[in-house]
C-alpha cells in the first residue's frame, strides 16, 4: 500500500515517543539539564508536553548513547556510568490499564491486573535493557565499551533459565528474545485472565491457582533480582541500572501510587529516572516517595524556562545543528529569519542610541503611537521624553524610559488605531488584522520556548525553504508559520475538559465548549485589553499570581494548562519541583499562545487571577465568576 | 474472550424480513422515521429508550412506538442480549444460523452503538448472525456545526479502549472528519499517533461537505494528501474496505487508535473493524456534555444500509 511508505506528515517527524533511540539521538543536542540527568543518583525529569522530557530519557539508553555524533558525545559517555532500561508510556496504554476490566471487575482485581501488566512491561524493558549491554555495537565504541558485557551463549542460557523461573516464565529457548516474547504473551495472558473473571463474576482471584501466581510479582523485587542476576553473571556486583519512567503520569492512578512506594527500595545498583508534567493531584505522595529513597541526592530537573532568554543557548544550538543538516553550509540563522524588531530582546538588542533616531522604525513607531494614543503622549510627556532627540538621552535614562517600553510601544502601535466617532461616542477603530509583528530569530526562539518539538516543527520546513530558494524567509511566511503552530496548539487545547463550576447559562457554556481554551482565551483576552486598549502603562499585567480562594475545578483546569505547555511556571524561591499545589504560585501565558492575542513577549507585571478574570467587563456575565 | 468474526457482506436492504428489528427512542424525529415508513418487515420490533430526553418528539415517537407493539427496552440494561437470547431460543435449530437483525443505528449515541457491536460479537450462544444497519443521515441543519464542550475523551467505552502486548510500539491514528472546528486536529496532538490517515465524509449533504472542510481546514494544511482519503456515506461497505484495510497494514508495525468523528456509519465501520481485529485496535472520542437541549433532527431521506455477518471463526483467533 503506497501509503504506509510516504513521506512522513509534519505530525510525525519530531515527536521523540515515535523514534527508535538511534533515529532519537541523530540530532540530539544536549540541553544544559542534561548534565544533570546523567549524574549517578535519582532524578526527576520535570516539564509541559513536547519539553523534551521523553528525548533526555531515551538518550539514557546504550543504543542511542553509542550512535550519538555529536562533538560533545565522547565527554558524555565517559560520564555516564550507568544502563538505562527506558519503560515507555503514552496515553493509549494508559486508557488500556484503566480500562482493564472496567465496570466489569473489583477494584482490587483492576489493581492486581493492572499492576501486573505494568510490572511485565517493565520487564520487558529490562530484558531489552540487557540485551542492549551485550550488544557489540556498544563496545566498537570506546567511550562507552566498559558498558558493554561480554557473556557466552551458556551463561545467558543460565542467566534466562534463572530469570525465567523467579518471574514464572516458560521461554521456548533459552535466549534473551525468548524471555521477551515470553513477556509479550504475559500480556496477553493478563487481558485473558481479565475477561475469564468477567465472565465468571468472579470477585476475587483464586491464588493458588498455579498459572495466575505471576500476578503477584512484585516489580520492583523482579526487576531487582533480574539486575543482581545479571550482575552476578556478568561479574559486575556493582553495575547500576537506570529506571527510565517516561511520563509515569499516564500510569492509572492506583499503578502510580503502588509504584511510588516501591519506590522505596533500597537496592543500591538501583537509580530511577523519571519524567513528569509540572502539576500533579497526587503530587504529595510523590514528594514523600522520593524523599525516602535511599542516597536522597535527587535533583528535580526542570524542562521549562520562564525567562526567554534562559531558554535561548539550547534552542539556538538545535537550529544551527538543523540547518547545518539541512545541507546549508557557512549559514546562520538570522540569515534565513533575520534580526527580530528591536527591543524584542530584553538584554541586549536596543541599546544602541542610533535605533531611536528620527527616520528609524523604531522612531516611526513612537510617533504614530504617540499621535493616535493620547496616553502614551502623557507618558512621554510626562517622563519629558521628546521624541526627535531621544537618541540623545543619557543612556541609562532612556533605558528606563523608552527602551524597556519598545516591545511595548511597536505591539501597541501595530494593535491600535486612531480613535473614531462611532454612533456619538469616540471609540477605537479597527486596527491592522496581520501586523507580522513575530519575526526574526529571537521572536521564534522566544516563542519555541525551549521546546524542540515547536522548534523542529516551526523552522525545519523553513529552513528547507530556504535551502531550496536561497532567499531570506519573508516576514509573512514566518508569521503564517507561527500562526499554523499556534492553532494546532489551540485545537490541542480545545481538547482537555474544562467545563467551570457554576456554569449556568447558556453563554457560560457556549464559552467552555472550547475546552481548556476558553479559560486560556479569557486570560489572553484580558492582557491584550491591558496592552492594547487601556490606558497607556510602561509596565503592562502579562502574568498572573492564583488566588489562595480560587476553587478547585479552577486549579484543575489551571494544573492541566500547565501540564499542556498553556501556562508557564515563573518559579520563586520555594517552588517545589512538582507542584502538589498551584495556589500563590505565578504564571504566565506561553508565548506560543501569546501570539494568537498579539501580545508581547514579555512577561510582564503579575496581576490576581481573581480579578483579571472577573474584569472580563466584555461579556454580559462574568464568565469565571462563580468558579474563582 | 471468545468473539464472533465479522463479515460485511453487502449493502443489505431494507426489503428484507427480519427476525427482530431495534431502533432507539429518544427525542430525534428521525429514531422513529423507519418505524413509521412501514417498510420495516420483522418478527419482532424493539426501541431502546434513552432516559432523561423527555423532549422534542420523544412523547410522539413514544406514543407511535407503543401503538405499533414495540417493546421498549430501558437503555443501558442488559435486555436486548436476554432478548436476542430469547428470540433464538424459540427458534427451530434450522432456522438459527440465519437469525437476521436489523439495526437502525441513527439515533443512537456512540457509546450505545459500541455496546450493541461489542454484545453481538461476544454472543456465545449462537454460530452466526445476519445483522443489517440501517443509518438515516439527517437534513442539515445549522446550529449542528456547533459542537458541545468537551468533557470527555477515552476510548468509547471500556471495551473498546483494546489491548496490546506491544506497549512500546508507536501509535497510529485513524481519523473520521466531522464538522467540529479543530477538534480531529486537537485529537491528534493529543494522542501524539506516530502517523494519522484522515478520512473525509462526502455525499451526505454538500452543505455538511462544505463544514467539515471548513471545521478542518488546519488539519488539512499540515497533512500530506496522501494521508487523507474521501469515502461516500453512501456507500458503507467501500469505507469497511477503506479502514479495513488500512488498518491491517497499521497493525504490522503500530497501534492502530481509531478515532471517528462525523457521520455515525463511520462510527459503526470503526466499530466493527476494532471489533474484527480485537483487541488491538482501540475505538477513541471526543464528546461533550450538551450545551442545552439537542434540536430536533429529521431523516433527510436517504437510507444507508450496511449487511453484516456475525459469525464463529473458521480458527478461532487467540487473545
Amino acid at each position: 500500500m503506497k501509503i504506509l511508505t510516504s513521506a512522513p506528515s509534519v505530525f510525525e517527524s519530531f515527536n521523540a515517543r515515535n523514534l527508535d533511540p538511534t533515529q532519537v539521538a541523530q540530532r540530539f543536542i544536549p540541553p544544559r539539564q542534561f548534565d544533570e540527568l546523567i549524574l549517578r543518583n535519582h532524578s526527576i525529569v520535570v516539564g509541559p508536553r513536547g519539553s523534551g522530557k521523553t528525548t533526555l530519557l531515551k538518550m539514557l539508553q546504550l543504543p542511542a548513547l553509542a550512535s550519538w555524533n555529536h562533538v560533545e558525545a565522547n565527554e558524555f559517555r565517559q560520564k555516564i556510568d550507568f544502563t538505562g532500561v527506558f519503560v515507555a508510556a503514552d496515553i493509549s496504554w494508559g486508557a488500556q490499564l484503566t480500562a482493564l476490566g472496567e465496570d466489569r471487575l473489583s477494584d482490587d482485581l483492576r489493581i492486581l491486573l493492572g499492576f501486573s501488566a505494568f510490572t511485565t512491561h517493565m520487564l520487558s524493558a529490562l530484558v531489552r535493557a540487557m540485551k542492549e549491554a551485550l550488544s557489540p555495537a556498544i563496545a566498537e565504541v570506546p567511550s562507552l565499551a566498559r558498558l558493554h558485557v561480554n557473556l557466552d551463549r551458556e551463561t545467558i542460557a543460565a542467566l534466562v533459565r534463572t530469570l525465567a523461573k523467579e518471574w514464572a516464565l516458560s521461554p521456548e529457548l533459552p535466549t534473551l528474545l525468548a524471555l521477551q516474547s515470553a513477556l509479550q504473551g504475559r500480556l496477553s495472558k493478563i487481558a485473558q485472565i481479565a475477561n475469564q473473571l468477567a465472565l465468571a463474576g468472579a470477585k476475587e482471584l483464586d491464588s493458588s491457582l498455579e498459572d495466575t501466581r505471576f500476578l503477584y510479582l512484585d516489580a520492583l523485587s523482579s526487576v531487582s533480582f533480574g539486575v543482581e542476576q545479571f550482575n552476578g553473571y556478568s561479574d559486575q556486583p556493582y553495575r547500576k541500572w537506570a529506571l527510565l519512567f517516561d511520563e509515569l503520569e499516564i500510569a492509572p492512578q492506583a499503578i502510580r501510587q503502588a509504584l511510588l512506594k516501591a519506590l522505596r527500595s533500597t537496592n543500591q545498583n538501583l537509580l530511577f529516572k523519571l519524567s513528569l508534567s509540572p502539576y500533579h493531584e497526587d503530587a504529595g505522595l510523590l514528594n514523600n516517595a522520593i524523599a525516602a529513597m535511599p542516597a536522597q541526592d535527587y535533583q528535580p530537573i526542570e524542562l521549562w524556562y520562564a525567562r526567554k532568554e534562559q531558554g535561548f543557548q539550547f534552542s539556538r544550538s538545535l537550529l544551527e545543528a538543523m540547518i547545518t543538516e539541512a545541507g546549508c553550509i557557512n549559514v546562520v540563522p538570522e540569515d534565513i529569519f533575520g534580526t527580530a524588531p528591536v527591543g524584542t530582546r530584553d538584554d541586549e538588542q536596543g541599546a544602541q542610541p542610533s535605533a531611536y533616531r528620527p527616520g528609524t522604525d523604531a522612531h516611526g513607531r513612537y510617533k504614530r503611537l504617540a499621535f493616535k494614543d493620547p496616553s502614551f503622549a502623557s507618558y512621554l510627556h510626562e517622563n519629558q521624553v521628546n521624541l526627535e532627540t531621544m537618541h540623545e538621552m543619557p543612556a541609562a535614562e532612556r533605558a528606563s524610559i523608552v527602551r524597556k517600553i519598545t516591545t511595548l510601544v511597536t505591539v501597541r502601535e501595530a494593535y491600535r488605531s486612531e480613535p473614531q466617532n462611532i454612533g456619538g461616542g469616540q471609540r477605537l477603530g479597527r486596527s491592522r488584522k496581520n501586523p507580522n509583528l513575530y519575526f526574526g530569530v529571537d521572536s521564534l526562539l522566544a516563542i519555541v520556548e525551549g521546546n524542540p518539538r515547536w522548534l523542529i516543527g516551526i523552522m525545519g520546513p523553513l529552513i528547507r525553504r530556504y535551502r531550496d530558494e536561497e532567499h531570506r524567509i519573508s516576514r509573512a511566511t514566518q508569521a503564517s508559520a507561527i500562526t499554523m503552530a499556534s492553532n494546532r496548539f489551540r485545537a490541542l487545547l480545545r481538547t482537555i475538559p474544562y467545563t467551570p463550576d457554576g456554569s449556568t447559562t447558556f453563554r457560560q457554556k457556549q464559552v467552555a465548549s472550547r475546552g481548556l481554551l476558553s479559560l486560556i482565551d479569557a486570560l489572553g483576552e484580558r492582557f491584550r485589553r491591558h496592552v492594547v486598549i487601556d490606558e497607556f502603562t510602561p509596565d503592562p499585567v502579562l502574568s498572573f499570581v492564583v488566588d489562595t480562594n480560587t476553587s478547585d475545578a479552577m486549579l484543575q483546569a489551571l494544573g492541566r494548562a500547565l501540564n499542556a505547555g498553556a501556562i508557564i511556571l515563573v518559579p520563586d524561591s520555594s517552588a517545589e519541583a512538582i507542584a502538589s499545589s498551584i495556589r500563590g504560585k505565578r504564571f504566565r501565558l506561553s508565548y506560543m499562545l501569546a501570539t494568537s492575542y498579539g501580545l508581547p513577549l514579555l512577561l510582564g507585571r503579575e496581576g490576581s487571577l481573581q480579578r483579571l478574570l472577573s474584569a472580563d467587563s466584555g461579556s454580559v456575565a462574568p464568565l469565571f465568576g462563580d468558579d474563582l | 474472550m471468545t468473539t464472533l468474526g465479522i463479515e460485511v457482506i453487502g449493502d443489505g436492504a431494507l426489503t428484507d424480513s427480519f427476525d427482530l428489528f431495534v431502533c432507539t427512542l429518544g427525542y430525534e424525529t428521525r429514531s422513529s422515521h423507519l418505524a413509521r415508513s412501514g417498510s420495516i418487515s420483522a418478527m419482532r420490533k424493539i426501541a431502546i429508550a434513552f432516559p432523561d430526553e423527555d423532549y422534542a418528539a420523544y412523547r410522539s415517537n413514544l406514543d407511535y412506538l407503543r401503538k405499533e407493539n414495540y417493546q421498549i427496552l430501558p437503555k443501558g440494561e442488559d435486555g436486548l442480549y436476554g432478548l436476542i437470547i430469547k428470540e433464538l431460543d424459540a427458534l427451530p435449530i434450522e432456522r438459527m444460523k440465519s437469525f437476521s437483525i436489523l439495526i437502525d443505528i441513527s439515533s443512537m449515541s456512540r457509546p450505545m452503538l459500541a455496546d450493541i457491536v461489542f454484545l453481538l460479537s461476544t454472543m456465545r450462544e449462537t454460530d452466526e448472525l445476519l445483522v443489517t444497519f440501517v443509518y438515516l443521515p439527517a437534513q442539515f441543519v445549522k446550529e449542528n456545526a456547533e459542537h458541545a464542550p468537551v468533557a470527555v475523551t477515552e476510548p468509547v467505552t471500556p471495551n473498546y479502549a483494546g489491548w496490546t502486548t506491544t506497549p512500546e510500539r508507536p501509535i497510529s491514528a485513524v481519523v473520521g472528519l466531522g464538522y467540529e472546528h479543530d477538534l480531529a486536529l486537537g485529537t491528534i496532538e493529543y494522542l501524539e499517533p506516530n502517523a494519522a490517515w484522515i478520512f473525509i465524509p462526502t455525499g451526505e449533504d454538500r452543505r455538511y461537505d462544505d463544514a467539515v472542510n471548513q471545521a478542518n481546514r488546519d488539519l488539512r494544511a499540515v497533512l500530506s494528501d496522501d494521508r487523507a482519503m474521501t469515502y461516500s456515506v453512501d456507500v458503507p461497505t467501500r469505507a469497511y474496505a477503506l479502514v479495513e484495510n488500512l488498518v491491517y497494514g497499521l497493525l504490522q508495525t503500530s497501534r492502530p487508535v481509531l478515532i471517528p468523528f462525523g457521520p455515525k456509519i463511520f462510527c459503526l465501520i470503526c466499530l466493527l473493524v476494532a471489533r474484527a481485529y480485537s483487541p488491538e485496535i482501540t475505538v477513541w472520542r471526543v464528546s461533550g456534555e450538551a450545551l442545552a437541549r439537542p434540536g430536533d433532527r429529521k431523516a433527510s431521506g436517504k437510507v444507508i444500509t450496511l449487511k453484516t455477518r456475525f459469525a464463529k471463526r473458521s480458527q478461532p483467533k487467540s487473545n
